[in-house]
């Protein structure tokens, strides 16, 4: 039990010590640097241009169909670590299994393919 | 488990932090001389021998320099996004064997822990493109985001090759694995899907859409200036660096090398030596890469991680299994 | 000693936990619900480790904290441009919403109370090991139906979002 007490002790230990650092050498550059704001200084940046209409603006769905994507491989490329991991001692049994569950998700890639969702334009 | 324990941990986490920060230090610099001498230029040269204090002198200006809130930006999200970049950065170290026993934290699923940590600061670039409330901003947050989760999956599947040679997913049993021969012999393809992808991770040249100045001025970091902007450069860096260093414990036999004595009091010196040699001659090759290549297009990018490094990841693991399938009757 | 840190460990992840996720109700704006909801899905992720379970930790940080968040946001992102809405606390559906949700509470608590809850005794390490030997002899079955419900939601998910793009 120890063992991963430690574990996400440590993870929580260094990630406060990373933002206290941060937020440090934030407090001394506010201390030592100079804030003169403006109106022209703050305004968005658009290479000298005046902004045009909002930039929350609407996007493509390609976004949203390669999330998708990466999320349902995602999942799928998280089960071959423990696979892989007992690949050794199990042998050709395992290897059939896993061919047999990546061949599925080719099947489905290969459909996405073919309806042409990996096509960027 | 005591405070002394505790203490020292802490002492290891400010550690971490300056090496990062010097390594950043000293990478800026390479990389303006390589870019330089590339170019058939001298690059810094004025501040300190050849320049090398310049980054120095370049990280006082960054620090006094006024670090502009936008009128329109989200607040929050604006001051928020560097540390959610950071972090994840920072905290991959721990994983890091850099010689034997110098290591923060030997997790069991060390490898996994590696993989999934930069996944957070995917989140902190759309903050920063969304909270900047800008258009390059914005664009390039979201092109990064979709960069990064594109290539992850290949970079993930890359590994798992080597995971099935060594039996394990901690770091420092990989890197002990390769004593006699080093993995990226066994998996060639799995070296080069991993190194192309971690290219594309750190967003470099020729992957380095999401902050295309051509188009997008900056990408993410558009409006950030001063101290913040110089927390994602840091970033950057310091993924640089842990997906070199990373690649090199995975593939190249991490501390591993020629001529190191045994038992000696100096030989983890020497193994560490040969751990950082190994991981800057990868991190030239990216700046080599990087003055040479042209930058890709969208379409070619998404391309290349979907339809060409996904399938040979894959074919890269079967055929794997049978070599080891094919080993383990050879010499059982 | 341990046993303390433990405990202190636990409440702050349940803390965490619990102040997100009441953040991500209250919060307006549907980019920070989003952001709670990664911190939610994180001190999960801390929860599962402190119940040495590691993997699905490494597990919940992928997929859940990585992937889905980013999906999350991608949608976000989509939608706002066209609706330019914020979230309302308060709305028509409030009420059948709070009703769901109250149901949905007690139903958990009711099964809660009727499981009877193993408690294991002694190895606990190598869960990794363990996990993986039990998921491809014991359950090689369920893990390829997996792979099956995966292939189907990929498919469905391309033909919503093509019908959508046209």
């Amino acid at each position: 039990m120890e063992f991963y007490l430690l574990d996400v002790l440590l993870v929580l230990i260094f990630s406060g010590i990373g933002i206290i650092l941060i937020a440090l050498i934030f407090g001394l550059s506010k201390l030592i640097s100079t804030a003169k704001p403006s109106e022209v200084k703050e305004s968005t940046y658009e290479c000298g241009n005046v902004p045009i209409g909002e930039s929350w603006i609407q996007f493509r769905v390609r976004y949203y169909i390669f999330a998708l994507l990466f999320v349902i491989l995602d999942i799928e490329m998280i089960f071959l670590f423990p696979w892989a991991i007992v690949f050794q001692r199990m042998g050709l049994f395992a290897l059939i299994e896993m061919a047999i569950f990546v061949g599925l998700l080719v099947v489905g890639l290969v459909y996405a393919w073919r309806k042409g969702a990996l096509k960027w334009v | 488990m005591n405070f002394s324990f505790l203490y020292l941990m802490g002492v290891a986490g400010v550690g971490i932090f300056i090496f990062i920060a010097l390594s950043v230090l000293i990478l800026v610099w390479l990389e303006r001389k390589v870019a330089g001498h590339i170019q058939s230029r001298m690059g810094p040269m004025r501040v300190g021998w050849h320049g090398l204090v310049q980054t120095l002198a370049d990280m006082v200006k960054l620090i006094s320099k006024e670090s502009i809130l936008p009128a329109k930006a989200d607040k929050w999200l604006f001051f928020l996004a560097p540390f959610v970049v950071f972090i994840p950065a920072y905290l991959s170290y721990m994983v890091i064997p850099f010689a034997p026993k110098l290591i923060i934290r030997d997790f069991n699923i060390g490898l996994l822990y590696f993989l999934a940590i930069p996944s957070i600061s995917v989140v902190g670039i759309i903050m920063a493109g969304w909270g900047s409330n800008n258009k390059y901003a914005l664009l390039g947050g979201l092109r990064s985001a979709a960069q990064i989760i594109s290539y992850e999956i290949p970079r993930a599947l890359s590994v798992v090759g080597v995971v099935m040679l060594a039996g394990s997913m901690s770091t420092v049993t990989i890197v002990k694995s390769q004593s006699s021969i080093w993995f990226i012999l066994l998996q060639p393809l799995g070296f080069l899907i991993y190194f192309i992808s971690t290219l594309a991770e750190v967003n470099r040249i020729p992957f380095d859409l999401p902050e295309a100045e051509s188009e997008l001025v900056a990408g993410f970091h558009t409006e950030y200036s001063g101290i913040k902007w110089s927390i994602f450069m840091m970033s950057e860096y310091a993924n640089v660096f842990a997906g070199c260093a990373l690649c090199v414990v995975l593939f190249l036999g991490g501390w591993h090398g020629f001529l190191i004595p045994k038992g000696e009091p100096w030989s983890s010196v020497v193994s560490l030596i040969w751990f950082m040699v190994k991981t800057l001659i990868l991190i030239f090759l990216m700046m080599w890469l990087r003055w040479t290549l042209p930058r890709f297009r969208v379409d070619q990018l998404m391309d290349l991680s979907w339809k060409v490094f996904l399938p040979l990841a894959l074919i890269n693991i079967g055929l794997t299994g049978l070599f080891i399938l094919g080993a383990l009757k050879l010499f059982s | 000693m341990a046993e303390g840190v433990f405990q202190v460990a636990f409440y702050l992840f349940s803390t965490l936990i619990i102040g997100s996720a009441l953040m991500m109700v209250i919060s307006r704006s549907l980019f920070y619900n989003a952001l709670f909801l990664l911190v939610v899905l994180l001190g999960t992720a801390g929860i599962y480790v402190l119940l040495n379970a590691e993997f699905l930790a490494a597990m919940q940080i992928f997929v859940y904290a990585g992937a889905l968040t980013v999906l999350l946001l991608f949608v976000i992102m989509l939608t706002t441009g066209r609706f330019k809405k914020e979230a309302k606390i308060f709305h028509s559906q409030s009420v059948v919403g709070f009703i769901v949700a109250i149901s949905l509470l007690f139903l958990s608590l009711f099964s809660l109370n009727l499981t009877s809850w193993k408690i294991v005794v002694g190895e606990t390490s190598h869960t990794l090991q363990n996990l993986a030997n039990f998921l491809f002899t014991q359950y090689a079955l369920p893990f390829e139906i997996a792979s099956l419900v995966l292939l189907v939601a990929l498919i469905g998910a391309i033909w919503l979002a093509r019908r959508e793009e046209e």
